[in-house]
């Protein structure tokens, strides 16, 4: 492991447009991605995630900041100077050009001698399981396949970060499933840090070491997939990933990363991931539960009763919606696996339990999102 | 059906009179006009030879000069419009939407004049004592007049003049469809600008530039405006004698058969644009 970053981004601004028309795209990002890591860019369209790729490639100049690639200044060098590849949401590849010519491209621009170009095009064309089809025109593949022949033009000169701007959203369904598994064996067997930008939450937490969830600008939080499904910061990253339940509650007392709240007037423990300073001015505080986490009980055994509104049967769950004797109205999800017969019908009164640290306690700060 | 009244009109209008045009360059001339009856390809030979006092024929190049010079001012003037119009039209291309409309439209305003007065400007720029001259005579560069006119040169320029529009526009139709995308990704690729002009753009927007040359090529070929004014009859082109033909020499046969290489030299330039897009077609 090399203990320098792959990629620095330090204080990075980018403003389009001038005078009145100035749209802020990015404001003061900072950002280190490791060596060979998976490394995805999560957010909405227009947060500023292609942008931040797209300062990366070399294909735009941020207005302040400075980016490193493994500890090298990049600023002022062309896309071609760099040594990072990118593949292109509409896969870009050249039409005109075979498959094989298509692949080599970089590496003919890079001067290589005749021999290595056909073993490396060889190889790549093994990599992505295309061997048969170096003579094809780029028309004459299917939606997949292109992809496939873009990620191997993209590694064929041994990029040290690949760049994947939305790369599978043009692929249907399935394929876009079995693409993930394909790359993340890329990855792994290339070693080279991958930093892919998707508005797919599904596709961020399937594939990543580590994911950036941004928004309109900024990024709202850094962390390991799971964390950011479990521990949410922020509203906007709570609803961004999944489904969630918030629900308003007041601060009865701090303890070590835990906070214990009134709810409907009992008493839920909450995560509490933010310094206790964040919230000590604040008796009022909101948590996120995933609808998976609450678990609905005998009447008067939870914190409060509900009444059941909706029950959907999806298979391998079943989605509930109930309704609280306060008013409040909160989605379940119930696996499956009870045998018993006994089904929650709707109408049925039944109890609402969150167990401790079940639910998180949210920044205020950035709750103004959505 | 919807197509009936074109198709009549160009057969009635435009096939019919070729055909007759060929016809006539195989019956004997009457030296009052028109034809006379019966067959002779007197006007083919004609073309090479010339025939002597004893009726025996000798070899004579003025027509093949012709001919020649034609060609040859006709590939210079489709490969200086190429230079120059393809640097334009990369240019508009890449400016945005608003000024690329407003490049464009500047592009056409030649067109709204007549092109026989455009051809007369050029006589006050590069006549004697013309816009050129006159301030190379004040500053005592030159004594004597640079003979810019009436020759290969203004004729050339008067080709390149006109028929420049036609080679940008086809190019900037091309080059607008051009998806810049791919630009990007060979940027990214380490190729470098002059690289990505060479090896992506030019390939991909070969149908426009091959469109654009036939366009000047076929048109300074034929041209006749910018020989007999800015070439002061002195040096002809093709067109020049086909007209000269069937006025003052009153020689139609001749002209017919002159008509017809002319349309036999576009017809193979033609030829070739097809046979180049089929194959682009093929691999599409």
């Amino acid at each position: 492991m090399n203990d320098i970053n792959a990629i620095s981004v330090k204080n990075v601004e980018k403003i389009y447009g001038g005078g009145k028309q100035a749209v802020t795209a990015l404001k003061d990002i900072h950002l280190e991605i490791r060596d060979r890591e998976f490394f995805t860019l999560l957010g909405p369209s227009g947060c500023g995630k292609t942008t931040l790729l797209r300062l990366i490639a070399g294909f735009e100049q941020p207005n302040q900041g400075e980016i490193l690639l493994f500890g090298d200044h990049l600023e002022g060098l062309e896309p071609y100077q760099r040594p990072v590849n990118t593949v292109f949401q509409s896969y870009s590849l050249f039409p005109h050009m075979t498959i094989a010519e298509n692949i080599s491209f970089g590496l003919k621009m890079q001067g290589k001698m005749q021999k290595e170009i056909s073993s490396t095009v060889a190889e790549m064309l093994e990599l992505v399981k295309m061997a048969e089809y170096g003579e094809r025109m780029p028309n004459q593949l299917s939606g997949g396949q292109q992809q496939r022949i873009a990620l191997a033009r993209a590694l064929a000169p041994r990029p040290k970060v690949l760049l994947l701007d939305e790369p599978l959203s043009a692929l249907d369904l399935k394929l876009r499933q079995a693409m993930r598994h394909e790359l993340k064996r890329l990855q792994r067997d290339t070693g080279i840090t991958f930093v892919f930008v998707t508005h797919d939450q599904e596709e961020a937490m399937s594939m990543s070491d580590r994911i950036a969830v941004m928004s309109q600008g900024s990024i709202q939080q850094l962390d390991a997939p799971e964390t950011i499904y479990e521990r949410p910061c922020n509203e906007f990253v709570a609803n961004f990933i999944g489904d969630v339940n918030l629900i308003d509650a007041s601060v009865s007392e701090f303890q070590p990363g835990k906070l214990v709240c009134q709810w409907a007037g009992s008493q839920v423990v909450a995560a509490n991931t933010a310094t206790t300073a964040d919230l000590s001015s604040e008796n009022r505080v909101r948590l996120a539960v995933r609808p998976e986490k609450l678990r609905l009980v005998t009447k008067d055994q939870g914190q409060t009763n509900a009444q059941v509104t909706e029950s959907m049967y999806m298979g391998t769950d079943r989605y509930i919606t109930v309704t609280c004797d306060h008013g409040e109205n909160l989605e379940v999800r119930v696996q499956n696996s009870d045998v018993s017969g006994e089904v929650i019908q709707e109408g049925d009164t039944v109890g609402v339990f969150i167990p401790e640290l079940s639910a998180v306690a949210l920044t205020d700060q950035q709750s103004g999102l959505s | 059906m919807g197509l009936g009244p074109a198709i009549l009109t160009i057969f009635a209008f435009m096939v019919i009179p070729i055909f007759i045009l060929g016809v006539f360059s195989f019956m004997p001339a009457d030296p009052y006009g028109g034809v006379d009856k019966g067959f002779s390809y007197e006007a083919w030979v004609q073309l090479f030879f010339e025939r002597d006092l004893d009726d025996s024929l000798i070899f004579d190049p003025v027509y093949l000069q012709i001919i020649f010079r034609s060609i040859v001012l006709a590939v210079l003037a489709t490969i200086t419009t190429l230079a120059v119009g393809f640097p334009v039209a990369w240019y508009i291309v890449q400016q945005p939407a608003k000024k690329r409309e407003l490049l464009l439209f500047l592009v056409t305003i030649p067109f709204w004049t007549n092109l026989l007065i455009r051809a007369y400007a050029w006589i006050l720029i590069l006549g004697k004592n013309g816009m050129i001259e006159k301030p190379l005579y004040g500053l005592g560069i030159i004594d004597e007049s640079l003979e810019l006119m009436y020759g290969n040169l203004a004729i050339g320029l008067g080709l390149v003049y006109s028929y420049i529009p036609l080679m940008i526009l086809p190019i900037y139709a091309s080059l607008e469809k051009l998806d810049f995308g791919l630009i990007e990704a060979a940027h990214d690729l380490y190729a470098k600008r002059y690289s990505v002009i060479r090896k992506i753009v030019i390939p991909l927007c070969l149908p426009g530039i091959i469109a654009g040359c036939i366009l000047v090529f076929v048109l300074s070929l034929g041209d006749f405006i910018s020989p007999s004014i800015l070439g002061g009859g002195k040096k002809m082109m093709l067109s020049n004698l086909i007209q000269f033909q069937f006025s003052s020499a009153r020689n139609w046969p001749f002209g017919g058969a002159l008509t017809m290489l002319l349309l036999i030299m576009v017809g193979i330039g033609s030829f070739f644009y097809i046979r180049v897009l089929g194959k682009r077609e093929e691999i599409k």
